[in-house]
Protein backbone atom coordinates (compact mmCIF):
# COMPACT_ATOMS: atom_id res chain seq x y z
CA UNK A 1 0.00 0.00 0.00
CA UNK A 2 1.20 3.41 -0.88
CA UNK A 3 2.44 5.66 1.90
CA UNK A 4 -0.08 8.38 1.16
CA UNK A 5 -2.94 5.93 1.11
CA UNK A 6 -1.79 4.51 4.41
CA UNK A 7 -1.51 7.88 5.99
CA UNK A 8 -5.08 8.59 4.98
CA UNK A 9 -6.43 5.36 6.42
CA UNK A 10 -6.92 7.07 9.74
CA UNK A 11 -9.07 9.73 8.09
CA UNK A 12 -12.79 8.90 8.19
CA UNK A 13 -14.19 8.07 4.75
CA UNK A 14 -16.56 11.02 4.80
CA UNK A 15 -13.67 13.44 5.43
CA UNK A 16 -11.55 11.78 2.79
CA UNK A 17 -14.39 12.11 0.30
CA UNK A 18 -15.08 15.75 1.13
CA UNK A 19 -11.40 16.55 0.95
CA UNK A 20 -11.18 14.85 -2.46
CA UNK A 21 -14.21 16.84 -3.65
CA UNK A 22 -12.39 20.03 -2.71
CA UNK A 23 -9.61 18.97 -5.10
CA UNK A 24 -7.13 17.56 -2.60
CA UNK A 25 -4.86 15.35 -4.72
CA UNK A 26 -3.45 13.24 -1.84
CA UNK A 27 -7.02 12.31 -0.86
CA UNK A 28 -7.78 11.34 -4.44
CA UNK A 29 -4.61 9.30 -4.52
CA UNK A 30 -5.53 7.60 -1.25
CA UNK A 31 -8.90 6.62 -2.70
CA UNK A 32 -7.25 5.38 -5.87
CA UNK A 33 -4.70 3.26 -4.07
CA UNK A 34 -7.23 1.93 -1.57
CA UNK A 35 -9.73 0.74 -4.14
CA UNK A 36 -7.85 0.14 -7.36
CA UNK A 37 -7.17 -3.53 -6.69
CA UNK A 38 -10.67 -4.49 -5.57
CA UNK A 39 -12.32 -2.52 -8.34
CA UNK A 40 -10.05 -4.11 -10.89
CA UNK A 41 -10.86 -7.53 -9.50
CA UNK A 42 -14.60 -6.91 -9.58
CA UNK A 43 -14.59 -5.37 -13.05
CA UNK A 44 -12.42 -8.15 -14.41
CA UNK A 45 -14.70 -10.72 -12.87
CA UNK A 46 -17.62 -9.17 -14.74
CA UNK A 47 -16.06 -8.77 -18.18
CA UNK A 48 -13.07 -11.19 -18.14
CA UNK A 49 -11.17 -8.71 -20.29
CA UNK A 50 -8.06 -7.12 -18.83
CA UNK A 51 -7.91 -4.20 -21.26
CA UNK A 52 -11.57 -3.38 -20.81
CA UNK A 53 -11.15 -3.62 -17.06
CA UNK A 54 -8.14 -1.34 -17.02
CA UNK A 55 -9.90 1.21 -19.25
CA UNK A 56 -13.05 1.13 -17.17
CA UNK A 57 -11.21 1.70 -13.90
CA UNK A 58 -9.16 4.57 -15.36
CA UNK A 59 -12.27 6.11 -16.95
CA UNK A 60 -14.04 5.87 -13.62
CA UNK A 61 -11.31 7.70 -11.71
CA UNK A 62 -10.74 10.24 -14.47
CA UNK A 63 -14.44 11.12 -14.55
CA UNK A 64 -14.53 11.10 -10.78
CA UNK A 65 -11.81 13.75 -10.65
CA UNK A 66 -13.32 15.86 -13.43
CA UNK A 67 -16.76 15.89 -11.82
CA UNK A 68 -15.63 15.98 -8.20
CA UNK A 69 -17.26 19.34 -7.50
CA UNK A 70 -20.64 18.01 -8.52
CA UNK A 71 -20.52 14.82 -6.49
CA UNK A 72 -22.81 14.37 -3.56
CA UNK A 73 -22.33 12.90 -0.12
CA UNK A 74 -21.59 9.19 -0.13
CA UNK A 75 -22.14 6.82 2.77
CA UNK A 76 -19.54 4.38 1.53
CA UNK A 77 -16.87 5.19 -1.03
CA UNK A 78 -16.39 1.53 -1.80
CA UNK A 79 -20.06 0.96 -2.57
CA UNK A 80 -20.20 4.09 -4.68
CA UNK A 81 -17.19 3.01 -6.71
CA UNK A 82 -18.44 -0.55 -7.09
CA UNK A 83 -21.81 0.65 -8.28
CA UNK A 84 -20.15 2.92 -10.81
CA UNK A 85 -17.66 0.38 -12.12
CA UNK A 86 -20.39 -2.24 -12.48
CA UNK A 87 -22.51 0.10 -14.58
CA UNK A 88 -19.57 1.10 -16.73
CA UNK A 89 -18.42 -2.42 -17.44
CA UNK A 90 -21.93 -3.60 -18.27
CA UNK A 91 -22.37 -0.70 -20.69
CA UNK A 92 -19.04 -1.54 -22.34
CA UNK A 93 -20.06 -5.17 -22.61
CA UNK A 94 -23.35 -4.22 -24.23
CA UNK A 95 -21.58 -1.91 -26.66
CA UNK A 96 -19.19 -4.70 -27.57
CA UNK A 97 -22.01 -7.11 -28.15
CA UNK A 98 -23.74 -4.63 -30.42
CA UNK A 99 -20.54 -4.33 -32.38
CA UNK A 100 -20.56 -8.04 -32.86
CA UNK A 101 -23.94 -7.67 -34.60
CA UNK A 102 -25.78 -9.98 -32.26
CA UNK A 103 -28.83 -7.99 -33.09
CA UNK A 104 -31.34 -10.61 -32.10
CA UNK A 105 -29.90 -11.11 -28.67
CA UNK A 106 -31.89 -9.61 -25.84
CA UNK A 107 -29.60 -7.60 -23.64
CA UNK A 108 -30.42 -8.72 -20.18
CA UNK A 109 -26.86 -8.79 -19.01
CA UNK A 110 -25.99 -9.85 -15.52
CA UNK A 111 -22.43 -10.15 -14.33
CA UNK A 112 -21.26 -13.71 -14.50
CA UNK A 113 -19.00 -13.79 -11.47
CA UNK A 114 -16.60 -16.70 -11.26
CA UNK A 115 -14.95 -17.84 -8.07
CA UNK A 116 -11.58 -19.06 -9.22
CA UNK A 117 -9.65 -21.47 -7.05
CA UNK A 118 -7.09 -18.75 -6.36
CA UNK A 119 -9.79 -16.76 -4.63
CA UNK A 120 -10.84 -19.55 -2.33
CA UNK A 121 -9.13 -19.74 1.00
CA UNK A 122 -8.67 -23.07 2.71
CA UNK A 123 -6.51 -24.03 5.64
CA UNK A 124 -4.53 -26.70 3.86
CA UNK A 125 -2.46 -24.91 1.25
CA UNK A 126 -2.40 -26.39 -2.22
CA UNK A 127 -5.39 -28.64 -1.79
CA UNK A 128 -6.56 -28.47 -5.38
CA UNK A 129 -9.39 -30.93 -4.84
CA UNK A 130 -10.93 -29.04 -1.94
CA UNK A 131 -10.78 -25.73 -3.70
CA UNK A 132 -12.36 -27.32 -6.74
CA UNK A 133 -15.31 -28.58 -4.68
CA UNK A 134 -15.95 -25.14 -3.21
CA UNK A 135 -15.52 -23.48 -6.58
CA UNK A 136 -18.00 -25.89 -8.15
CA UNK A 137 -20.54 -25.35 -5.37
CA UNK A 138 -20.39 -21.59 -5.94
CA UNK A 139 -20.61 -22.02 -9.71
CA UNK A 140 -23.86 -23.93 -9.25
CA UNK A 141 -25.53 -20.81 -7.87
CA UNK A 142 -27.43 -18.48 -10.17
CA UNK A 143 -25.58 -15.46 -11.62
CA UNK A 144 -27.33 -13.05 -9.31
CA UNK A 145 -26.78 -15.25 -6.27
CA UNK A 146 -23.10 -15.50 -7.14
CA UNK A 147 -22.84 -11.75 -7.41
CA UNK A 148 -24.53 -11.24 -4.05
CA UNK A 149 -22.23 -13.78 -2.44
CA UNK A 150 -19.23 -12.23 -4.14
CA UNK A 151 -20.05 -8.71 -2.99
CA UNK A 152 -21.22 -9.69 0.49
CA UNK A 153 -18.56 -12.23 1.42
CA UNK A 154 -15.65 -11.68 -0.91
CA UNK A 155 -15.76 -7.90 -0.95
CA UNK A 156 -17.35 -7.68 2.53
CA UNK A 157 -19.92 -5.11 1.51
CA UNK A 158 -23.08 -4.86 3.67
CA UNK A 159 -26.24 -6.19 2.01
CA UNK A 160 -27.92 -2.78 1.90
CA UNK A 161 -25.02 -1.53 -0.19
CA UNK A 162 -24.95 -4.73 -2.24
CA UNK A 163 -28.56 -3.95 -3.18
CA UNK A 164 -27.58 -0.46 -4.34
CA UNK A 165 -24.62 -1.75 -6.34
CA UNK A 166 -26.76 -4.38 -8.08
CA UNK A 167 -29.55 -1.87 -8.54
CA UNK A 168 -32.11 -4.08 -6.83
CA UNK A 169 -34.17 -3.47 -3.72
CA UNK A 170 -32.88 -4.51 -0.34
CA UNK A 171 -35.35 -7.36 0.12
CA UNK A 172 -34.31 -8.87 -3.22
CA UNK A 173 -30.70 -8.81 -2.09
CA UNK A 174 -31.65 -10.46 1.18
CA UNK A 175 -33.63 -13.14 -0.66
CA UNK A 176 -30.81 -13.83 -3.09
CA UNK A 177 -28.38 -14.16 -0.22
CA UNK A 178 -30.66 -16.44 1.79
CA UNK A 179 -31.35 -18.68 -1.18
CA UNK A 180 -27.68 -18.88 -2.03
CA UNK A 181 -26.74 -19.88 1.52
CA UNK A 182 -29.61 -22.37 1.59
CA UNK A 183 -28.33 -23.96 -1.61
CA UNK A 184 -24.81 -24.13 -0.25
CA UNK A 185 -25.83 -25.82 2.96
CA UNK A 186 -27.57 -28.50 0.93
CA UNK A 187 -24.38 -29.30 -0.94
CA UNK A 188 -23.11 -32.39 0.86
CA UNK A 189 -19.73 -32.42 -0.89
CA UNK A 190 -19.10 -28.84 0.09
CA UNK A 191 -20.04 -29.41 3.72
CA UNK A 192 -17.82 -32.49 3.86
CA UNK A 193 -14.86 -30.52 2.55
CA UNK A 194 -15.39 -27.68 5.00
CA UNK A 195 -15.96 -29.97 7.99
CA UNK A 196 -12.83 -31.90 6.94
CA UNK A 197 -10.94 -28.62 6.94
CA UNK A 198 -12.17 -27.89 10.43
CA UNK A 199 -11.23 -31.29 11.78
CA UNK A 200 -7.70 -31.08 10.33
CA UNK B 1 -38.62 -18.43 3.27
CA UNK B 2 -38.69 -19.68 6.83
CA UNK B 3 -37.79 -17.61 9.83
CA UNK B 4 -34.75 -19.82 10.38
CA UNK B 5 -33.55 -19.23 6.80
CA UNK B 6 -33.67 -15.49 7.47
CA UNK B 7 -31.82 -15.88 10.74
CA UNK B 8 -29.18 -18.04 9.09
CA UNK B 9 -28.48 -15.32 6.55
CA UNK B 10 -28.28 -12.58 9.16
CA UNK B 11 -25.29 -10.60 10.34
CA UNK B 12 -25.84 -12.10 13.77
CA UNK B 13 -25.32 -15.63 12.49
CA UNK B 14 -22.23 -14.61 10.57
CA UNK B 15 -20.85 -13.01 13.73
CA UNK B 16 -21.56 -16.23 15.61
CA UNK B 17 -19.86 -18.43 13.03
CA UNK B 18 -16.83 -16.19 12.78
CA UNK B 19 -16.87 -15.58 16.56
CA UNK B 20 -16.92 -11.85 15.97
CA UNK B 21 -19.41 -10.84 18.65
CA UNK B 22 -19.81 -12.27 22.15
CA UNK B 23 -23.41 -11.12 22.17
CA UNK B 24 -24.26 -13.00 18.98
CA UNK B 25 -22.34 -16.09 20.12
CA UNK B 26 -24.36 -16.10 23.35
CA UNK B 27 -27.60 -15.60 21.42
CA UNK B 28 -26.97 -18.54 19.10
CA UNK B 29 -25.83 -20.86 21.84
CA UNK B 30 -29.06 -20.10 23.63
CA UNK B 31 -31.02 -20.50 20.38
CA UNK B 32 -29.54 -23.97 19.78
CA UNK B 33 -30.37 -24.96 23.35
CA UNK B 34 -33.93 -23.77 22.86
CA UNK B 35 -34.29 -25.39 19.41
CA UNK B 36 -32.32 -28.65 19.48
CA UNK B 37 -34.26 -29.95 16.47
CA UNK B 38 -32.66 -27.19 14.32
CA UNK B 39 -29.10 -27.89 15.41
CA UNK B 40 -28.26 -29.94 12.32
CA UNK B 41 -29.51 -27.19 9.96
CA UNK B 42 -27.61 -24.58 11.92
CA UNK B 43 -24.43 -26.64 11.73
CA UNK B 44 -24.81 -27.03 7.97
CA UNK B 45 -25.45 -23.33 7.61
CA UNK B 46 -22.31 -22.60 9.63
CA UNK B 47 -20.25 -24.88 7.39
CA UNK B 48 -21.70 -23.23 4.29
CA UNK B 49 -20.68 -19.83 5.65
CA UNK B 50 -17.22 -21.11 6.48
CA UNK B 51 -16.79 -22.15 2.86
CA UNK B 52 -17.03 -18.47 1.97
CA UNK B 53 -13.53 -17.61 3.13
CA UNK B 54 -11.62 -15.90 0.38
CA UNK B 55 -8.17 -14.68 -0.49
CA UNK B 56 -8.26 -10.96 -1.14
CA UNK B 57 -6.95 -9.69 -4.46
CA UNK B 58 -3.36 -8.59 -4.31
CA UNK B 59 -2.09 -6.19 -6.91
CA UNK B 60 1.52 -5.06 -6.74
CA UNK B 61 1.96 -1.45 -5.70
CA UNK B 62 4.26 -0.68 -8.67
CA UNK B 63 1.46 -1.82 -10.97
CA UNK B 64 -0.96 0.59 -9.33
CA UNK B 65 1.72 3.32 -9.29
CA UNK B 66 2.11 2.95 -13.04
CA UNK B 67 -1.61 3.27 -13.60
CA UNK B 68 -1.77 6.19 -11.18
CA UNK B 69 0.87 7.98 -13.22
CA UNK B 70 -1.03 7.28 -16.42
CA UNK B 71 -4.20 8.58 -14.83
CA UNK B 72 -2.48 11.74 -13.63
CA UNK B 73 -1.04 12.33 -17.06
CA UNK B 74 -4.45 11.86 -18.62
CA UNK B 75 -6.16 14.17 -16.16
CA UNK B 76 -3.56 16.90 -16.63
CA UNK B 77 -3.80 16.67 -20.40
CA UNK B 78 -7.56 16.88 -20.32
CA UNK B 79 -7.43 19.77 -17.90
CA UNK B 80 -4.87 21.55 -20.00
CA UNK B 81 -6.91 21.14 -23.16
CA UNK B 82 -9.76 22.83 -21.38
CA UNK B 83 -7.59 25.83 -20.48
CA UNK B 84 -7.92 28.93 -22.65
CA UNK B 85 -5.44 28.92 -25.51
CA UNK B 86 -4.49 32.56 -25.45
CA UNK B 87 -4.82 35.29 -22.84
CA UNK B 88 -8.00 37.22 -23.14
CA UNK B 89 -6.45 40.66 -22.92
CA UNK B 90 -6.31 41.40 -26.64
CA UNK B 91 -9.85 40.32 -27.25
CA UNK B 92 -11.48 42.18 -24.40
CA UNK B 93 -11.21 45.60 -26.02
CA UNK B 94 -12.94 44.58 -29.21
CA UNK B 95 -15.76 42.42 -28.01
CA UNK B 96 -19.23 43.42 -27.08
CA UNK B 97 -19.80 44.27 -23.45
CA UNK B 98 -21.43 41.02 -22.47
CA UNK B 99 -18.64 39.02 -24.12
CA UNK B 100 -16.13 41.09 -22.20
CA UNK B 101 -17.90 40.38 -18.97
CA UNK B 102 -17.88 36.66 -19.64
CA UNK B 103 -14.19 36.82 -20.51
CA UNK B 104 -13.38 38.76 -17.35
CA UNK B 105 -15.29 36.27 -15.24
CA UNK B 106 -13.49 33.39 -16.91
CA UNK B 107 -10.16 35.10 -16.39
CA UNK B 108 -10.89 35.64 -12.71
CA UNK B 109 -11.93 32.01 -12.37
CA UNK B 110 -8.81 30.90 -14.26
CA UNK B 111 -6.47 32.96 -12.14
CA UNK B 112 -8.23 32.02 -8.91
CA UNK B 113 -8.08 28.33 -9.71
CA UNK B 114 -4.40 28.59 -10.49
CA UNK B 115 -3.63 30.51 -7.35
CA UNK B 116 -5.47 28.08 -5.11
CA UNK B 117 -3.77 24.95 -6.33
CA UNK B 118 -0.74 26.13 -8.24
CA UNK B 119 2.35 28.16 -7.55
CA UNK B 120 2.98 30.87 -10.11
CA UNK B 121 6.28 32.51 -11.04
CA UNK B 122 6.49 35.34 -13.49
CA UNK B 123 8.98 37.85 -14.83
CA UNK B 124 8.31 41.38 -16.00
CA UNK B 125 9.89 43.26 -18.86
CA UNK B 126 13.69 43.32 -18.66
CA UNK B 127 13.66 40.68 -15.97
CA UNK B 128 15.22 37.26 -15.92
CA UNK B 129 14.71 34.70 -13.21
CA UNK B 130 16.53 31.48 -12.40
CA UNK B 131 14.38 29.13 -10.39
CA UNK B 132 15.58 25.85 -8.89
CA UNK B 133 12.97 23.20 -8.20
CA UNK B 134 13.11 20.88 -5.19
CA UNK B 135 14.67 18.13 -7.30
CA UNK B 136 17.44 20.54 -8.41
CA UNK B 137 15.95 20.92 -11.87
CA UNK B 138 16.30 24.48 -13.00
CA UNK B 139 14.49 26.88 -15.25
CA UNK B 140 15.75 30.20 -16.54
CA UNK B 141 12.76 32.41 -17.25
CA UNK B 142 13.26 35.09 -19.85
CA UNK B 143 11.46 38.43 -19.69
CA UNK B 144 7.66 38.54 -19.52
CA UNK B 145 7.32 34.82 -18.90
CA UNK B 146 5.10 32.93 -16.52
CA UNK B 147 5.28 29.37 -15.24
CA UNK B 148 3.02 27.57 -12.83
CA UNK B 149 3.06 24.20 -11.21
CA UNK B 150 1.20 22.25 -8.57
CA UNK B 151 1.74 22.95 -4.89
CA UNK B 152 2.29 19.22 -4.47
CA UNK B 153 4.86 19.22 -7.29
CA UNK B 154 7.64 17.51 -5.37
CA UNK B 155 5.42 14.58 -4.36
CA UNK B 156 3.52 14.23 -7.62
CA UNK B 157 4.42 11.16 -9.61
CA UNK B 158 4.98 13.28 -12.70
CA UNK B 159 6.70 16.66 -12.50
CA UNK B 160 4.57 19.10 -14.49
CA UNK B 161 5.20 22.71 -15.34
CA UNK B 162 3.10 25.02 -17.48
CA UNK B 163 4.88 27.85 -19.28
CA UNK B 164 3.75 30.91 -21.14
CA UNK B 165 6.73 32.79 -22.55
CA UNK B 166 10.31 31.73 -22.96
CA UNK B 167 12.38 29.57 -20.68
CA UNK B 168 15.29 27.19 -20.60
CA UNK B 169 14.91 24.04 -18.55
CA UNK B 170 17.71 21.95 -17.11
CA UNK B 171 15.99 18.84 -15.84
CA UNK B 172 17.63 16.47 -13.40
CA UNK B 173 16.78 12.80 -13.45
CA UNK B 174 14.56 11.64 -10.66
CA UNK B 175 12.83 8.41 -9.74
CA UNK B 176 9.56 7.46 -8.15
CA UNK B 177 9.32 5.34 -5.02
CA UNK B 178 9.28 2.17 -7.08
CA UNK B 179 12.49 3.18 -8.87
CA UNK B 180 10.85 4.04 -12.19
CA UNK B 181 12.01 7.26 -13.88
CA UNK B 182 9.95 10.25 -12.85
CA UNK B 183 8.82 12.12 -15.94
CA UNK B 184 9.07 15.86 -16.30
CA UNK B 185 6.39 17.39 -18.49
CA UNK B 186 6.30 20.94 -19.73
CA UNK B 187 3.06 22.25 -21.15
CA UNK B 188 2.56 25.25 -23.36
CA UNK B 189 -0.85 26.18 -24.67
CA UNK B 190 -0.09 24.15 -27.78
CA UNK B 191 2.59 21.64 -26.92
CA UNK B 192 3.43 18.95 -24.46
CA UNK B 193 7.12 18.26 -23.91
CA UNK B 194 7.96 15.03 -22.12
CA UNK B 195 11.36 14.71 -20.54
CA UNK B 196 13.35 12.52 -18.20
CA UNK B 197 16.60 14.43 -17.75
CA UNK B 198 17.83 17.00 -20.24
CA UNK B 199 18.36 20.63 -21.20
CA UNK B 200 15.98 22.36 -23.56
CA UNK B 201 14.48 25.76 -24.33
CA UNK B 202 10.82 26.57 -24.83
CA UNK B 203 9.37 29.62 -26.52
CA UNK B 204 5.61 30.10 -26.75
CA UNK B 205 5.64 33.47 -28.51
CA UNK B 206 5.46 34.36 -32.22
CA UNK B 207 6.79 31.02 -33.41
CA UNK B 208 6.22 28.53 -30.60
CA UNK B 209 9.23 26.23 -30.50
CA UNK B 210 11.31 23.82 -28.50
CA UNK B 211 15.09 23.51 -28.85
CA UNK B 212 16.82 20.51 -27.37
CA UNK B 213 20.35 21.16 -26.11
CA UNK B 214 21.12 17.78 -24.64
CA UNK B 215 19.36 14.56 -23.67
CA UNK B 216 16.05 13.57 -25.14
CA UNK B 217 12.55 15.02 -25.25
CA UNK B 218 9.28 14.05 -26.90
CA UNK B 219 7.23 16.93 -28.20
CA UNK B 220 3.55 16.50 -28.90
CA UNK B 221 1.05 18.93 -30.34
CA UNK B 222 -1.80 19.04 -27.85
CA UNK B 223 -5.00 17.70 -29.32
CA UNK B 224 -3.20 15.77 -32.03
CA UNK B 225 -1.38 12.51 -32.35
CA UNK B 226 1.61 14.23 -33.95
CA UNK B 227 4.69 13.66 -31.85
CA UNK B 228 8.40 14.18 -32.37
CA UNK B 229 11.34 12.71 -30.52
CA UNK B 230 14.00 15.41 -30.65
CA UNK B 231 17.72 14.78 -30.78
CA UNK B 232 20.20 17.21 -29.24
CA UNK B 233 20.61 20.27 -31.40
CA UNK B 234 17.22 19.94 -33.04
CA UNK B 235 14.45 22.47 -32.94
CA UNK B 236 10.77 21.88 -33.49
CA UNK B 237 8.27 24.66 -34.09
CA UNK B 238 4.60 25.00 -34.90
CA UNK B 239 4.01 26.19 -38.45
CA UNK B 240 1.13 28.24 -39.80
CA UNK B 241 -0.89 25.11 -40.53
CA UNK B 242 -0.62 24.36 -36.83
CA UNK B 243 1.68 21.40 -37.38
CA UNK B 244 4.95 20.51 -35.77
CA UNK B 245 7.97 21.02 -37.99
CA UNK B 246 11.59 20.29 -37.35
CA UNK B 247 12.63 23.55 -38.88
CA UNK B 248 16.35 23.61 -38.30
CA UNK B 249 19.20 21.71 -36.81
CA UNK B 250 21.47 23.83 -34.72
CA UNK B 251 25.05 23.55 -35.78
CA UNK B 252 26.39 24.57 -32.42
CA UNK B 253 26.12 22.11 -29.57
CA UNK B 254 25.86 23.50 -26.06
CA UNK B 255 28.99 23.64 -24.00
CA UNK B 256 29.57 20.93 -21.48
CA UNK B 257 32.45 19.61 -19.41
CA UNK B 258 32.55 15.93 -20.25
CA UNK B 259 35.32 13.55 -19.26
CA UNK B 260 37.69 16.46 -18.63
CA UNK B 261 37.07 18.04 -22.01
CA UNK B 262 35.23 21.08 -23.30
CA UNK B 263 34.40 20.94 -26.97
CA UNK B 264 34.29 24.44 -28.40
CA UNK B 265 32.67 24.99 -31.76
CA UNK B 266 32.80 28.64 -32.75
CA UNK B 267 31.71 29.60 -29.24
CA UNK B 268 32.08 33.18 -28.09
CA UNK B 269 33.73 34.25 -24.87
CA UNK B 270 30.26 35.41 -23.80
CA UNK B 271 28.92 31.86 -24.19
CA UNK B 272 31.93 30.42 -22.44
CA UNK B 273 31.45 32.89 -19.58
CA UNK B 274 27.84 31.83 -19.22
CA UNK B 275 28.96 28.21 -19.23
CA UNK B 276 31.47 28.93 -16.45
CA UNK B 277 28.80 30.66 -14.38
CA UNK B 278 26.44 27.72 -14.75
CA UNK B 279 29.03 25.01 -14.28
CA UNK B 280 31.18 26.45 -11.51
CA UNK B 281 28.69 28.79 -9.83
CA UNK B 282 30.96 31.77 -10.10
CA UNK B 283 30.13 35.20 -11.55
CA UNK B 284 32.07 36.34 -14.59
CA UNK B 285 32.58 40.04 -15.29
CA UNK B 286 33.92 41.68 -18.41
CA UNK B 287 33.49 45.35 -19.27
CA UNK B 288 34.81 45.00 -22.79
CA UNK B 289 31.86 43.89 -24.94
CA UNK B 290 34.01 43.38 -28.02
CA UNK B 291 36.12 40.92 -26.07
CA UNK B 292 33.07 38.87 -25.27
CA UNK B 293 32.25 38.48 -28.95
CA UNK B 294 35.55 36.77 -29.75
CA UNK B 295 35.08 33.19 -30.82
CA UNK B 296 37.08 30.00 -30.68
CA UNK B 297 36.86 26.39 -31.79
CA UNK B 298 38.70 23.31 -30.56
CA UNK B 299 38.96 20.75 -27.83
CA UNK B 300 40.23 21.88 -24.44
CA UNK B 301 41.47 19.40 -21.89
CA UNK B 302 40.49 20.85 -18.53
CA UNK B 303 40.26 19.16 -15.17
CA UNK B 304 39.29 22.23 -13.20
CA UNK B 305 38.26 25.85 -13.42
CA UNK B 306 41.91 26.87 -13.06
CA UNK B 307 42.78 24.75 -16.10
CA UNK B 308 40.01 26.39 -18.08
CA UNK B 309 41.12 29.89 -17.01
CA UNK B 310 44.68 29.16 -18.03
CA UNK B 311 43.57 27.81 -21.41
CA UNK B 312 41.28 30.76 -22.07
CA UNK B 313 44.01 33.26 -21.15
CA UNK B 314 46.26 31.70 -23.76
CA UNK B 315 43.66 31.25 -26.50
CA UNK B 316 42.00 34.65 -26.19
CA UNK B 317 45.15 36.48 -25.05
CA UNK B 318 43.29 37.82 -22.06
CA UNK B 319 43.88 38.18 -18.36
CA UNK B 320 41.43 36.49 -16.00
CA UNK B 321 41.63 37.53 -12.38
CA UNK B 322 40.02 35.04 -10.03
CA UNK B 323 38.68 35.80 -6.55
CA UNK B 324 36.53 33.61 -4.31
CA UNK B 325 33.25 34.31 -6.04
CA UNK B 326 34.00 35.99 -9.33
CA UNK B 327 36.20 36.14 -12.39
CA UNK B 328 37.28 39.46 -13.91
CA UNK B 329 38.19 39.29 -17.59
CA UNK B 330 40.39 41.96 -19.06
CA UNK B 331 42.69 42.24 -22.01
CA UNK B 332 46.48 42.10 -22.13
CA UNK B 333 46.60 44.83 -24.74
CA UNK B 334 46.53 47.57 -22.12
CA UNK B 335 49.80 46.39 -20.71
CA UNK B 336 51.24 46.08 -24.22
CA UNK B 337 50.17 49.60 -25.06
CA UNK B 338 51.95 50.91 -22.01
CA UNK B 339 55.06 49.36 -23.34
Amino acid sequence: MNAIAESNHSVPESELWESFKRGDEPSFKAIYFSYYAVLFQYAFNICKDEQMTSDAVQDLFSDLWQSRRNLGVVQSIKSYLFSSIRRRVLIKLKQNRRKQVLALEIFTLHPDIEFSQEMIQIREEGSFFRKLIISEALSALSKRQREVIYLRFYQEIPLKDVAKIMDINYQSAVNLCQNALKALRKDAKLLRVVSGELSN
Amino acid sequence: MSKLDKLLASESFLNYVLQKSDEDVAFWKQYIQDHPEQEDTIERAALALLSLQFVRPSVETPYIETHWEQLQSRIRKEAFQEMPRKPFYAQIYFKLTFVSLVAVLLLVFYLTSIQTSHLVLSTGLDQQLVFTFQDDSEVVLEENTKIHFSETWSTDTVRRVWIDGKGKFSVTKSTNLDGTPKRFEVYTDQMLIEVIGTVFSVDTREEPSVILHSGHVDVQLIGSEQRYALSPGQKVHIDQQNKLQISSVLTKTPLSLTKGQVNLSNHSLREISAFIEQTFGIQVYCKDESLLERKVSGLMNVESLDDLIAALEIVFKIKIHKTNDKLMISTFQKTNKLK
